[in-house]
């Protein structure tokens, strides 16, 4: 049989029974590791914002709309987690220490995708959060543009527009590292 | 210099290379390709990133959360189910002992099985308050009763999941109901109460118990969720498969 819906789920959450939490938690906790550790290039910050965000959907379970998308709402508090994280650390691109070591990956990866990997993780993290954040919800993370759109509240032309500027900025940032390291 | 941006790139990228005038445009212009070639290296890095597995320890953390969240409130409510049971059987447990004295062995079966009615009865009637989180608790609470409840009590369960005015207290009962479903009186009773529920959950709930049941005598309630207008589609999906299984 078919599991039930997020947004069911939510709903029951909302009105009190906090136990359908953990389904959505099994469902969401990948995605969302992912997105802060991608977003964030901390591995560490990962967790514990990830942990985060279903704090604060338990905590402010009542402001879910009945019927919207769950996954738009969780990630605009996943979305907010992050903001909040860049304005306390005051990041700048240049305090980026970037961790050789990746956590576990659900694939095997062999040694020639690592070495790419590692570059791209090098190039994006010289790229600004916003921008980051655009490549990993829409090109790692594979979510639609009007799903990104709604999520940060403008126009699904400009977040296309966003997502392909971006792209093109992480291929000059990409295409530099790739020469120095030759 | 090419009139292509790298925006125009990325579009018939993404689109599948379905413009033939900008195909042609790469074929002839090797500068053009080699942009091209270079954006998507990058959108197929970008897309063949490997997934990261979060580690045990985050949910971990988060399930204790959940736990001190989910028991907060029950440490400030008193619990009346527990409490009445309590005080009843102190009075029984009174009465039992003074009688006792006198006592023979089939009087104290039979004392014991009226200690068990009077506990099922103060339950049932407590399913009538007007509070939605006691009448929760005194469900969970029949739930949780050390001996089968009669089938009296299993009646007002049924009752309480066809009709309270609480759709999580109703759910709470249809789960209740679960533990009981050998008997025909429940699946007949979950049958019925499939008719009048209009929440999603819990009419999942009560078709998935019936599919588990074997309950071939729903299909006609299911096919009326089919073809009923009201019924969400997620139900309907459930609902179909549901008669697949039982036919």
């Amino acid at each position: 049989m078919k599991a039930f819906s997020d947004e069911l789920l939510m709903d029951k959450v909302k009105g009190g029974n906090l136990k359908y939490l953990e389904d959505l938690f099994d469902r969401y906790q990948r995605k969302l590791y992912n997105y802060f550790v991608k977003c964030t290039q901390d591995w560490e910050e990962g967790n514990d914002l990830t942990q985060q965000t279903f704090v604060r959907v338990m905590k402010y379970r009542t402001s879910y709309q009945t019927g919207k998308s769950f996954e738009i709402w969780l990630f605009q508090i996943a979305r907010n987690l992050v903001r909040d994280h860049f304005r306390k650390m005051k990041v700048h691109n240049d305090q980026f220490d970037f961790v050789e070591e990746i956590p576990d990956r659900i694939e095997e990866v062999n040694d020639d995708q690592l070495e790419k990997e590692q570059v791209l993780y090098q190039a994006l993290a010289l790229m600004d959060p916003d921008k980051r954040e655009l490549l990993v919800m829409a090109k790692m993370q594979g979510m639609k543009y009007e799903d990104i759109a709604q999520i940060r509240e403008v126009s699904v032309g400009a977040t296309k527009v966003q997502v392909h500027r971006a792209v093109a900025k992480l291929r000059d940032i990409y295409k530099d590292l790739e020469a120095k390291q030759q | 210099m090419s009139k292509y941006s790298d925006e125009d790139l990325l579009e018939y990228l993404e689109s599948g290379r379905s413009d033939k005038v900008l195909t042609e445009a790469l074929e002839k212009d090797s500068n053009l390709m080699q942009r091209f070639q270079e954006l998507e290296k990058v959108s197929d890095l970008l897309q063949g990133s490997s997934t990261l597995s979060p580690p045990k320890s985050i949910k971990e953390s988060f399930m204790m959360e959940l736990e001190a969240a989910s028991s907060q409130p029950k440490a400030f409510q008193v619990q009346w189910p527990s409490v009445a049971a309590a005080v009843l059987l102190v009075i029984m447990g009174y009465g039992f002992g003074r009688m006792s004295q006198q006592a023979v062995p089939n009087q104290e079966a039979e004392l014991l099985q009226e200690v068990s009615m009077l506990k099922e009865l103060l339950l049932a009637s407590q399913l009538k308050e007007p509070s939605a989180s006691t009448r929760l608790q005194v469900v969970n609470s029949i739930e949780n009763l050390e001996s089968e409840p009669s089938e009296g009590l299993v009646q007002v369960l049924i009752q309480t999941a066809r009709s309270d005015k609480s759709p999580n207290v109703r759910y709470e009962a249809v789960q209740a109901l679960g533990d009981f479903i050998e008997y025909t009186s429940v699946r007949v009773g979950l049958v019925e109460s499939l008719e009048y529920q209009d929440d999603a959950l819990i009419q999942i709930a009560i078709i998935q118990l019936l599919v588990e049941a074997e309950e071939k005598s729903a299909i006609s309630t299911m096919k009326k969720l089919v073809e009923s207008e009201k019924t969400s589609p997620e139900v309907k999906k459930q609902a179909e498969i549901a008669i697949e299984i039982l036919i």
